[in-house]
């Protein structure tokens, strides 16, 4: 029905939207839009139409424009969700990427998501059905966007990607399979539909249902290198794309669920395996494989392994906030290199304060943020956090 | 209820940390400055006191946050440990270097035991320049484990300094 209260929730973290009316936007006379965890009075929003050819309380079909406008008012004006056309934001792509706190090629630009004075023309959404009801309530079947871990059973092992001790994506033993035991960032794995129109949708275990594994906290897509399992940024490389198989033949094909066996194919026909020689002294882990054989081998079975949400949230966010210190790290290193004596280079120094300003402020607001979480105290200053 | 200040250590943030990569990034992050144009040198000097303001207050920040994921950690202290080298460049210039050096060793025997006279002199050339509490708070701190350890004691006696 329009103008239902409603919430805006982000699916993959379970934010809510909500506006900042203290905070300015990039775009000068905006307020900001922040995703906060359990959402305030500034969170809920009324749908209208955003013609007045329809009325109040006729109902909203996929496909037709809306606006979303707060229903409580900050000194008599309520406020909509609005997308600025920044010429600021169009230019600097940098400032982009600092807001989303990622960097990927494919991200060409942006443009800010804010609460404009409702006053104005507003922003028209066009709603677009991502995952209907009745499948968000299919509880335990495997979807697209769901995080997992793959676990070969027979090996008792993770499929496990760390860029600081191995090149590859290797088996990781492990016993820790219990749901609250296995939280280990380089485990997770989100699986990813090839279609965009189908990106929430339940995954077949068939030949022609091709999928992407992207490691959750890489950014990096799994992809058949050779024989064996490899990463690759390019997410539109063929050699992406996998199917699954059931190990169960009686099992619908139709549906994956929660710690059901599959089998892994790769983009060349092999199915994904251990290898029979390990190249390094690393006793807990073991290469992958593909094998070309014509049925996939039984001991070669991998369970899905969902992981639960509380943890999944908790790498979502520290991961976010990294990025904040990755993206200032970065801003340094584009920097030429210098040769100091005892005084600061007069030509280079300036751009290392420009970076640090830029900077600063968000950095400070993350590092605090780590600092004050990672002990259990009262004092919310960090300065004095572990002092005492 | 009784106030506490620090409190214990949130053992899951610290290995999910760990697991991301940050002791590296922060690492790289305090040198990164030095290596394109700032002179260590004027790191703490109270002529450019306010120049290198935010820069000091970054890098107490980044400092202060590799100590809270030592804290009581062994592997993350061993990771930290990893930069120790780099870290001892700015010792004595006012970015809470030596907390975050004594936290890496505290109560971490194996560590204790990579402790060797080079580091411990490195110390005592501070405190010659400045009778500074937390040098002296570092060398007690790095004596005992909880009990005395020979090795580094030995490492710390200088009859002559005092």
């Amino acid at each position: 029905m329009r103008k239902l209260d409603t919430e805006l929730i982000h699916q993959s973290s379970s934010l809510i939207a909500s506006s900042d009316m203290l905070q300015r936007a990039i775009e000068g006379s905006s307020k900001r839009a922040e995703l906060i965890a359990d959402g305030s009075s500034h969170s809920i929003l009324l749908v209208k139409p955003a013609f007045k050819a329809y009325t109040d309380g006729s109902p909203v079909a996929v496909g037709d424009l809306v606006t979303f406008v707060t229903k409580k008012t900050i000194a008599g004006s309520s406020y909509c969700l609005h997308m600025s056309a920044s010429e600021e934001l169009y230019k600097e792509r940098e400032l982009v990427m600092r807001a989303l706190k990622l960097d990927h090629d494919y991200i060409l630009g942006g443009q800010e998501l804010n609460f404009a004075s409702a006053e104005h023309r507003p922003t028209m959404f066009r709603g677009i059905i991502f995952q209907s009801a009745a499948q968000q309530d299919n509880e335990g079947v495997l979807k697209g966007e769901d995080v997992i871990t793959l676990y070969h059973k027979n090996f008792s092992s993770f499929l496990h990607f760390d860029p600081e001790t191995h090149e590859k994506p290797v088996f990781y033993s492990s016993k820790r399979v219990n749901d609250k035991a296995r939280k280990k960032c380089a485990w997770m794995w989100k699986v990813e539909c090839v279609q965009v129109t189908a990106a929430a949708h339940p995954l077949k275990a068939t030949e022609d249902s091709p999928i992407r594994l992207k490691h959750l906290i890489t950014n990096m897509y799994l992809k058949q290198e050779g024989s064996a399992l490899g990463l690759t940024k390019e997410y539109r490389d063929p050699a992406t794309l996998f199917s699954m198989k059931q190990f169960n033949k009686y099992t619908d094909p139709e549906k994956i669920l929660h710690e059901d066996m599959i089998f892994m194919r790769g983009p060349s026909g092999g199915w994904l395996g251990l290898a029979e020689e390990d190249d390094d002294d690393d006793i807990r882990t073991v290469p992958s494989l593909f094998k070309n054989v014509e049925i996939a081998p039984e001991s070669d079975a991998l369970i899905v392994l969902p992981v639960r949400p509380i943890a999944l949230r908790n790498v979502v966010q520290l991961r976010r906030l990294c990025l904040t210190i990755i993206d200032y790290k970065k801003e340094l290193e584009v920097l030429p290199d210098c040769q100091t004596t005892s005084t600061s280079d007069p030509n280079c120094s300036p751009h290392v304060f420009e970076v640090i300003t830029e900077c600063s402020g968000g950095l400070m607001n993350t590092l605090r943020n780590l600092i004050v979480n990672l002990t259990w105290g009262d004092d919310p200053d960090p300065m004095s956090r572990g002092t005492q | 209820m009784s106030h506490v200040s620090d409190g214990q250590p949130n053992k899951l943030m610290q290995k999910l940390l760990r697991e991301l990569g940050l002791v590296q990034q922060v690492a790289s992050a305090l040198m990164l400055p030095f290596q394109k144009g700032l002179a260590l040198e004027e790191l703490g000097q109270p002529q450019h006191k306010e120049k290198m303001a935010p820069l000091v207050t970054l890098m107490n920040l980044f400092y202060r946050l590799l100590k809270q994921m030592a804290k009581e950690n062994l592997r993350n202290a061993k990771e930290v440990y990893k930069h120790l080298g780099s870290f001892r460049k700015h010792l004595g210039r006012g970015v809470l270097v030596t907390p975050t050096v004594k936290e890496i060793f505290a109560g971490k025997r194996e560590l204790i035991n990579l402790i060797n006279q080079d580091l411990v002199n490195h110390f005592m050339s501070l405190l010659e320049v400045d009778k500074a509490p937390q040098y002296i708070d570092f060398l007690m701190s790095v004596c005992t484990c909880p009990e005395p350890l020979p090795n580094v004691q030995v490492c710390t006696f200088k009859p002559d300094f005092f």
